[in-house]
């Protein structure tokens, strides 16, 4: 090989490596899962205030079990190392005034959940988890951090697009959303975006961080080896929330347990991937938190971690799961294309351009490879050119594949559009048949 | 950036030893490490590891005016409800156990290693500061004219072929050991006596893992106050307990781990009340007098 084929290797193989990257990345992604889990983040995080709020003095009051000035030395190098952690609530001693902020805590949670301005309730609402987090140092555990990352990206996505207030408010403002970009960043839309995507592989990559360091540090335990490990946390009184001890018979039982929990925990990183395997590695995500949710009395951290562990879920999937055949697999399968970011509203596209658009592009004549004959001779290749214009045609179809999910998206929210202006109409003319009805009676009457 | 700092913190904890940190990983991760600080990304996600061991608990003992003593152990799950609020009760009571640091140090390791001696006093300063919160805590809602004192209780796992042979609760009080609160006594390597390194370099024997602690497991009582009095040792199995390992809260146990070498506290029963000692640079102690009874 010659070095001039060798640079061309290196150059694809950085082009595909680059693209890879992109698509990665930045792919449009349906923002109907990252919506889903805004539902089960929110609901976490506001059982987890709802509780604090039984013994909220006791946790964060002056006389707390970690008194607010220890709470501040532990973060500030009074001891030792210091760290980065920071919060207000160090500073806040007052009953009224922690009971104030407890109570805005609260409602701002609810308001995520229920999706009322996610742009804004969801980064407030982690920013508030974040406070507590540094001001309840000593009382924390995995629940915490888990609610507490998909708060942190979930603020990054447009998850108010579903299952929303927010959506609601879309359609009632439409005019409003239609003229202004602010409006339209406030109030998402349904359509795949590009940030609902890095929201999606950050807290998957995480995910990935977590088990595999998760395991590494099992690993270098005796008992995961031995296969008692499995026992030792089931026979713990003070987790325990189902008495398990008859496994004590079954050793091949627990070690068994053992050996899956800490090579799945491992090797999650890698068995998440492939499609393949990934309903596999996901099930045993499920029996083990499940497992850790019904057995070792952490119902709260064991399903926070099965919904976590649903990023990996296809969102596409996830809609035929839940509305059945009412969702069209095609336009499920043009939300995965890769398409540039893509948003309906912007620029105010007309079905009239994106028709000029595919008849010039027809004109351009991309059905032809645009490779004479002394180009594709072997004995002269010319590498280059022959490179040059692939890349040249594959933009263009990237292009045309484009525009013809935009016309396609178009006409399905002009369809939506049309079936909802129908039943509207059907509702009123019910209606107006029942009040005639009526007033044909009452006449009749008198 | 994000992902180094999130993928940085727990290689940080595992690549420590006992000599501490992997420099290059420590190098690697303090570009990020006040981001990550903050965004709550510094952890290690040891859940149940390295081993799942014993639960560490609390027991406060009331005294009124009268001499009167109650007790009460945290957590329990009859009092704290929902389950959430017992886990976090759980949780400090855990806190308390794993920033725990013996008193000291030593004076001969002021001679030997100045820095691991301040930095054995500020952890000691930590746990005292710690203990004398949750204490604080319990007087305000039992009354300041009542005395509070607080020991650390380990609740053993019978492991499964000792639970077979003798089929025994899990809440059983002979499970339950008070860890005392007690010195240490440094021994330089170079002094000439080797036969404490020696015992030391066995491993998962539980006498050697209880000198290694600094703890001494002494009688029990049951922690529902029960009467009854048996002598508990720990648990050999595993000495992790809670779930989750905090990179920074584990630093305080490394100077006890990383001495040359520690012998065996002179008295095991004589250091009752477990939590009275004075010795710690910060947050003198208010727990003086009684003994649970």
């Amino acid at each position: 090989m010659n070095a001039g084929a060798l640079l061309h290797e290196c150059r694809r193989w950085f082009d595909r490596t680059v693209d890879a990257w992109d698509h990665f990345w930045f792919t449009p992604r349906s923002p109907y899962l990252v919506s889903i889990l805004r539902i089960a983040a929110g609901l976490f995080m506001l059982y987890s205030h709802l509780v604090l709020a039984t013994d909220l003095e006791a946790f964060l009051g002056a006389d707390a079990w970690i008194n607010p000035e220890l709470a501040r030395s532990l973060h500030d190098g009074r001891f030792g190392s210091a760290d980065w952690g920071r919060s207000y609530l160090w500073w806040i001693e007052s009953p009224i005034l922690i009971w104030l902020h407890h109570l805005v805590a609260i409602l701002v949670t609810i308001a995520f959940t229920i999706g009322l301005l996610t742009r804004v309730t969801g980064p407030a609402a982690w920013f508030l988890q974040l406070m507590y987090l540094h001001r309840l140092t000593g009382a924390l555990f995995g629940l915490d951090q888990i609610i507490t990352y998909m708060a942190m990206y979930l603020s990054l996505a447009p998850c108010g697009s579903f299952f929303s207030v927010d959506a609601r408010l879309r359609i009632r403002f439409e005019d409003k959303i239609a003229r202004s970009a602010r409006w339209r960043w406030f109030f998402p839309s349904q359509s795949p975006s590009v940030a609902a995507n890095v929201a999606t592989r950050l807290l998957q990559l995480h995910l990935c961080v977590i088990y595999l360091f998760g395991g590494l540090a099992k690993a270098r335990g005796e008992s995961w080896w031995d296969g008692t490990a499995m026992w030792y946390a089931v026979g713990n009184f003070e987790y325990q929330s189902l008495d398990m001890t008859w496994m004590a018979a079954y050793p091949r039982l627990f070690s068994m347990f053992t050996h899956i929990t800490l090579f799945w925990e491992v090797f999650y990183c890698f068995l998440i991937w492939p499609r393949l395997l990934r309903p596999i590695t996901l099930l045993l995500a499920v029996a083990v938190h499940g497992g850790i949710a019904l057995f070792m009395g952490m119902a709260t951290f064991g399903l926070a971690m099965i919904c976590v562990n649903a990023i990996f879920v296809d969102p596409a999937w996830l809609k035929r799961l839940v509305h059945g055949n009412q969702t069209d697999d095609e336009a499920d399968e043009l939300e995965q294309i890769d398409a540039v970011g893509l948003d309906l509203d912007a620029g105010g596209l007309d079905l009239a351009d994106v028709e000029f658009d595919e008849a010039s592009l027809s004109d351009s004549g991309l059905g032809d490879s645009g490779l004479g004959e002394s180009e594709v001779n072997v004995a002269n290749v010319d590498y280059e050119a022959v490179r040059v214009k692939l890349v040249d045609r594959a933009k263009k179809v990237r292009v045309a594949g484009r525009k013809v999910r935009k016309r396609y998206l178009m006409l399905k929210e002009r369809e939506k559009e049309l079936a909802r202006n129908t039943k509207e109409l059907e509702r009123q003319k019910r209606r107006f048949a029942r009040r005639v009805g009526r007033d044909g009676d009452q006449s009749s009457e008198s | 950036m994000h992902l180094w700092a999130v993928a940085s913190p727990p290689l940080a904890f595992q690549t420590r030893g006992p000599l501490g940190g992997s420099p290059s990983v420590a190098t690697l991760a303090a570009p990020v490490r006040g981001y990550g600080e903050f965004l709550y990304l510094n952890r290690g996600y040891a859940f149940f590891a390295p081993d799942p061991g014993p639960s560490h608990l609390i027991q406060a003992a009331y005294t009124d005016t009268t001499g009167k003593v109650d007790e009460e152990l945290f957590p329990d799950r009859t009092r704290q409800w929902p389950r959430l609020l017992y886990h976090r009760h759980f949780m400090l009571t855990e806190f308390l156990h794993e920033i725990y640091q013996p008193p000291g140090p030593p004076p001969q390791l002021r001679e030997v290693d100045a820095n691991a001696a301040r930095a054995w006093s500020a952890a000691r300063g930590r746990y005292e500061s710690v203990r004398q919160s949750y204490v604080n805590h319990l007087k305000s809602i039992h009354g300041e004219s009542r005395d509070v004192a607080i020991r650390r209780i380990e609740h053993r796992i019978p492991s499964f072929v000792e639970l077979m042979a003798r089929p025994t609760p899990l809440s059983d009080p002979s499970l339950y050991g008070v860890l005392a609160d007690v010195p240490i006594e440094f021994q330089n390597p170079d002094a000439g006596d080797r036969s404490t390194p020696e015992v030391l370099s066995t491993v998962g024997d539980p006498e050697v893992d209880r000198v290694n602690q600094g703890d001494v497991v002494v009688e029990a009582e049951s922690p529902a106050a029960s009467p009854s009095v048996e002598a508990a040792s720990g648990n050999p199995a595993s000495d992790n307990p809670s779930g989750e390992s905090e990179p920074r809260d584990s630093e305080p146990s490394e100077p006890a781990t990383s001495e040359p070498a520690m012998s065996e506290p002179e008295n095991e029963t004589q250091m009752l009340p477990s939590e009275t000692r004075d010795g710690g640079a910060i947050g003198p102690t208010e727990i003086e007098g009684p003994v649970l009874q």
